[in-house]
Formats: structure tokens, sequence, C-alpha cells
């Protein structure tokens, strides 16, 4: 393993074609993904053509016909339609709208996101979450020491930089979005809060595929959250869930919960009995220790493990590939094929990964 | 990017261990890929254009001129502007003056000669583009640049060629001002390839308890305590060898045998990116015609 590797940045024509081949590929793994939608757009009336979608890029015309209305990543010029941003047509009865490949993030109801503290403000702090706005987090809508179902008073208020500070990284769903597209969170579940034991990895959010469920606990000890804003946090997996593990105090017992819901939710699904029990000893449990800023021991053995998934996730985006559970794993795997773990760092593994990933998803078809 | 308490510790910790584990798995001693490319600006004599794979980007040019003059250091003069910084910010003048130091010292100004009263004056001009949005806020001072810029001075100097002399090389007795051919395929390569000098590379050693780590990333940068600037000619460690301030929060000092440490790596790798260098000089590569 060489100490440094230059490339020329030219592509050659070879590479050029390639790379589209690539694209094309992904384009059709993206295409079985997003059915729903396909299916809605060819019902509706798409006269340009039969495709399940039409690839534009700026500037292109999209129709001259003057009826359609025009929704985002489009403009109107002589009547005619043309494409502002470069994606895929998207129809839904009359309103034509190009849904890009790239961009900001724009936050959804729903979404659990990964941010981090950037200002602490009047009852409030704001995310830097990668979307256009930053997004707020009110003093209400997270839980605090002493239980859920208090109210927040002026000491709270006072002492909000010793819950949450600037630069703090956290989990946290969204709750609602607001007419300008700036979105209000909440951590009001065990599962979210302030992350630790881990480190960060930002990938476009384009390539997060939504899921039910964006927590994960991968082979190797590690365990992952997919932020839908293209942060994700590569941690170590809390074992309390055991039970019986004896880890100090309020924190195993604190660990302990979080798995209960996590496995509630990753699970056999939502079950009213598990819930309310956290609930009630969430009372009682719930200290300071969720906004603990210190880490776990961790050995050096999982440091690596958790920086080669760190490179995979670096490698699914460097291809562009669609990232969730199953190809993460699937490109974890592949990677232990490469031995050294500083091997990934450059830009021909990584395409390699890429590529095997996606024929071993062909050949499963 | 200001780093969250936990996520400091995180690297901090696998930083500072005894087999020391960089959060993006590299060795202590690797770099991060880089993609360059020389001589793509039609109007100067040399040129270069570096970047590494987060979006850090150096664009150099090399541009002469002829003086008539006495004052052999001032031949070299290099201008670093750096984008959405001022003109007169530290960090860019920093940089400007240690390269220009770093390279007068060992230049070759024999090849910068033209007759006994007149000399090239070398004009290197390098623009940094697109530095990371939340520097301003930030912890990070990226003097890691250095090496950067370095490499691509390295690489613009390498491309560099200069018109050919027509005139006589003495003037000594009778006054005469040097002409030149005017057909540039006739230009001569500023370090031919039989030379054996070639600039000076900086290289930017971040410090960290114990251990030392080569070209930090931005993540690593804001828990190093300290940082060296090694300067590396000819297999040689050669001045400028001095500290840096790679962040602003918890800088410490750091021992005698971290810096031989610093030293030794740069020894270890200094051949290697002057290979990787000089492999990307050598290729004359158009950008238009290879695509097209």
């Amino acid at each position: 393993m060489s100490v440094i590797n230059i490339s020329l940045p030219t592509t050659t024509k070879n590479d050029l074609n390639q790379t589209l081949d690539e694209d094309e590929d992904i384009n059709m793994l993206e295409d079985t993904e997003q059915g729903p939608t396909d299916a809605n757009s060819s019902n509706s009336a798409n006269k340009r053509t039969t495709a399940n979608s039409v690839v534009v890029v700026p500037g292109e015309l999209i129709t001259e016909d003057p009826t359609w209305m025009r929704g985002h990543g489009t403009y109107y010029l002589n009547d005619k339609t043309y494409s502002s941003v470069a994606g895929t047509i998207l129809k839904v009865n009359k309103l034509l709208s190009v849904i890009p490949f790239k961009g900001r993030y724009s936050p959804e109801t729903g979404d659990h996101i990964i941010g981090r503290v950037v200002d602490c403000g009047n009852k409030r702090w704001r995310l830097q979450i990668g979307a256009e706005h930053d997004a707020v987090l009110m003093l209400g809508s997270v839980n605090l020491p002493g239980g859920v179902l208090r109210r927040k008073n002026e000491s709270d208020e006072l002492q909000m930089r010793f819950f949450l500070k600037e630069g703090d990284l956290l989990n946290a769903e969204v709750q609602t979005v607001f007419n300008d597209g700036a979105a209000s969170l909440h951590t009001r579940s065990l599962k979210y809060g302030k992350l630790r034991n881990g480190n960060l990895c930002v990938v476009p959010s384009s390539l997060i595929v939504r899921a039910k469920n964006h927590s994960h606990d991968l082979p190797g000890g590690v365990s992952v959250i997919l932020g839908v804003n293209g942060f994700c946090w590569v941690y170590k997996t809390n074992y309390g869930q055991l039970g019986s593990s004896s880890q100090n105090g309020a924190g195993g017992n604190l660990g302990a919960l979080e798995a209960g819901i996590k496995s509630a939710t990753s699970g056999g699904g939502y079950k009213p009995g598990a819930a309310s029990v956290s609930i009630t000893r969430l009372e009682q449990e719930s200290s300071w220790d969720i906004y603990s800023d210190k880490n776990d021991e961790i050995s050096p053995a999982l440091k690596e493990t958790i920086s080669r998934y760190k490179n995979c996730l670096l490698a699914l985006s460097h291809c562009n590939i669609g990232i969730d559970e199953t190809r993460l794993v699937a490109a974890y795997e592949i990677s232990l094929g490469y031995g050294d773990v500083n091997s990934l760092v450059s830009d021909e593994v990584k395409e390699a990964i890429g590529e095997q990933l996606i024929t071993a998803e062909k050949m499963r078809g | 990017m200001v780093l969250s308490p936990a996520e400091r510790s995180y690297i901090y910790n696998s930083l500072t261990s005894q087999n020391v584990a960089r959060t993006d798995s590299r060795k202590p001693s690797q770099f991060r890929p880089l993609k360059a490319s020389c001589s793509f600006l039609p109007n100067s004599n040399g040129s270069s254009r570096i970047y590494t794979v987060d979006g850090l980007e150096c664009i150099t040019s090399v541009k002469a001129k002829v003086i008539r003059t006495k004052k052999l250091n001032e031949l070299i003069n290099v201008d670093v502007e750096i984008q959405g910084q001022r003109d007169d910010s530290p960090l860019g003048q920093n940089i400007a003056t240690m390269l220009t130091k770093s390279l007068i010292d060992r230049f070759d100004l024999k090849s910068l000669k033209l007759t006994d009263k007149y000399y090239f004056q070398l004009y290197i001009d390098i623009v940094v583009l697109s530095i990371p949005s939340d520097f301003h806020f930030s912890s990070y001072t990226l003097y890691s640049l250095l090496s950067l810029t370095s490499m691509g001075v390295y690489l613009a100097l390498k491309s560099t060629k200069l018109p050919l002399l027509t005139s006589t090389t003495n003037d000594r007795e009778i006054e005469e001002e040097p002409s030149f051919a005017d057909d540039w395929e006739l230009a001569t390569p500023l370090i031919p390839k039989n030379s054996t000098y070639s600039p000076t590379l900086l290289f930017v050693v971040g410090i960290v308890g114990q251990n030392v780590i080569l070209d930090p990333s931005i993540e690593e940068e804001q828990v190093l305590e300290n940082g060296l600037c090694v300067g590396f000619n000819d297999g040689k460690i050669v001045p400028p060898v001095q500290s840096v301030l790679l962040s602003t929060s918890d800088g410490k000092g750091f021992y005698q045998i971290t810096m031989f440490k610093a030293l030794d790596i740069v020894k270890e790798v200094g051949k290697e990116v002057v290979k990787a260098l000089d492999i990307i000089s050598e290729q004359d590569v158009d950008t238009f015609d290879s695509i097209f």
C-alpha cells in the first residue's frame, strides 16, 4: 500500500462510457425502490413517453403543452416548460415536477435525522441538518432529566447549555415542517438523543433510502443510524439490552431500556405493554446520563470495524449507490476481502466494491 | 464544523492510542487520494491544479518576467489568495512567506540567469478554492494547506517553460537587452529532465500525544495538539522545520522524541511523494483531446 496516490483528474473516453453504464444500472436499481411513485405517474396521463422515469438535464425542454402545471425543478419560457435541475420527471395528475438527483436535504415529517447544534437560543436550539434552513428543536420537545411529563420552567431554560450545547450531535425526528421548508424536531423517545461512542460520516441525502427503521445493529458489534438527511452515525452497539449485564447503576438500566425499545421497534413491531413500561421506568431512570458526553471503553479492533463501516458508506456514496442496511452489510462483507482496512481509502477499491455489490444484486435478481 | 465532546474524545483517543487508529482508517503516514494535473493555463509559463477528495483545491500559476537586478533573493515571489479570506489575512501571508523562504533557500538560481545583468523573475500565484464553509467559526486553522500548496508549486515549477534566449549571454561590455525566440516550441524547461535540482516540498505533520500523523484531515486537525511543518528536498530534511498551529484549541508542547518521529516519517514518505508528483508532471495531458 503506497503512502500517496495522485491521479490525473481527466476522464478518458473509456472511463466516461463506463460511468455512463454504471449510472444506468443504478437508475434501474432506484426505479425498483420507487415503485409506488412510478406507478402513480404511469397511471396518470403520460403522453411523452411510456418509460417509467425520464431523465432530464437543466435547460432541457420537457413539454410544449401549456396545460401542465409547473412544479418544483421546472421553469417556464414562451409557453414551454423546461427543467431547471438534473433529475427524473414526476407527473401527478396535471402537475409536472422534476425530482433532482442531488441537492440539499428537504425535511419531511417523521424523518429520522441527525443534526449538530449550532445555536442555543430562546427556548430552542438550532440544528444544522444539511437542509436549506437550520432545524429548530424546542426545549419543550426534548426529554429532560426527571421524566417526560414534566413542565419546563425557567431553571430549565437557564441550563439549556447543560443539556445540549454548540457542536453536540443528536438524532431526532422531524415533528413538523414549516411553510418555508424549515423543520421542527423532537427527541421524545429514548431512541433519540445525544450521540456517543462513534463517528460521523456524511453522504448525500439523496442516497439514503427512506425506510421504517433507520437504526440498525450490524455484524461486528457495530450499530449505525442512517439519518435521512445523509448524516450517518456509526457507533459501538450497546449490549446493555441483555439485562443481566452488571453495568454501573442507571447507565446500565437506561441501556437496557433503550435496547428494549430498539428491539421492540426493529423486531416484532410495537407492543403496547413494552412501551408503557418504558415510560414509567423512564421517569425513574432518566437522569443526566442521557446527556452524557463520556464515551464507553472502545477496543482498537472495534474502532477499526467502525472505520471500515465508515469507509463502506463512503464507497457506496462514491459509486452513487442507494444506501440501506442490507447493502451496507454486503459492502462490509465485500470489503473484508480487501484485507487491511487502509486499502479502502483509494478510489479504485471503492469502485471495485461498488461494482461487486451491483453484480451481486443482479445475480440475486 | 465544531466537534461534539464525545466525537472529540473518540478521535483523540484513537489518535493517541498505541497503534494509531485514524477515523478514516488511514495509516499514520498515508495521504488521502489526490488529483492533480499540469500545464492547463494557456497564458502562464507553468501551472498546476491539485485537489483533495474533500474539496480543497489549489491552482498555481508561474509567470516569468525579465528584470535587471542584483538582488537574487527577490527573484521568486509567491502570492497566496484564499477564497473568502482577505488578502492580508495571516493565513495566506504566512503560507506565502513560508513557501517563498523554502524555495529561495534551495533554488537553482543559475537557471533564472539570462545575462550578467538580467534575470528571470518568477511570480508564483496560488489560488485556494472552496475552503470549507464553516472555516470561520471552527477551531482548525487550515495551515495544513501548506502541504497542498507546496505540492502545487512543485508541479507548476516542474511544468514551467521559459522562452529561448536568442541574444548573447554576455553583456558585461556591451549593453544589450535580451531578446527571445518567438517560437514557443523552442522553449526550454526551467528544470531540465536531467537536472538534479527539485523544488523543496513542505510536509505538515500533526502531533497528538506521542504520535505523529501525516496529512491530517479537517476532523483530525481539531484534536491535534501541535503541528510541524517540515521541508524536504533531495532525500533530506531541509529548512524550514517549524511548528505550525493546526488547531486553536487544546494546544500543547511536544517532546524532542516526537519531533524526531515527525522528521523520520517525512524522510520515509518524502521520496514516494516526489516520485508520485514527478509521474504527474511528466504526463502532459491535453484535457480536451482525451475526452473528445
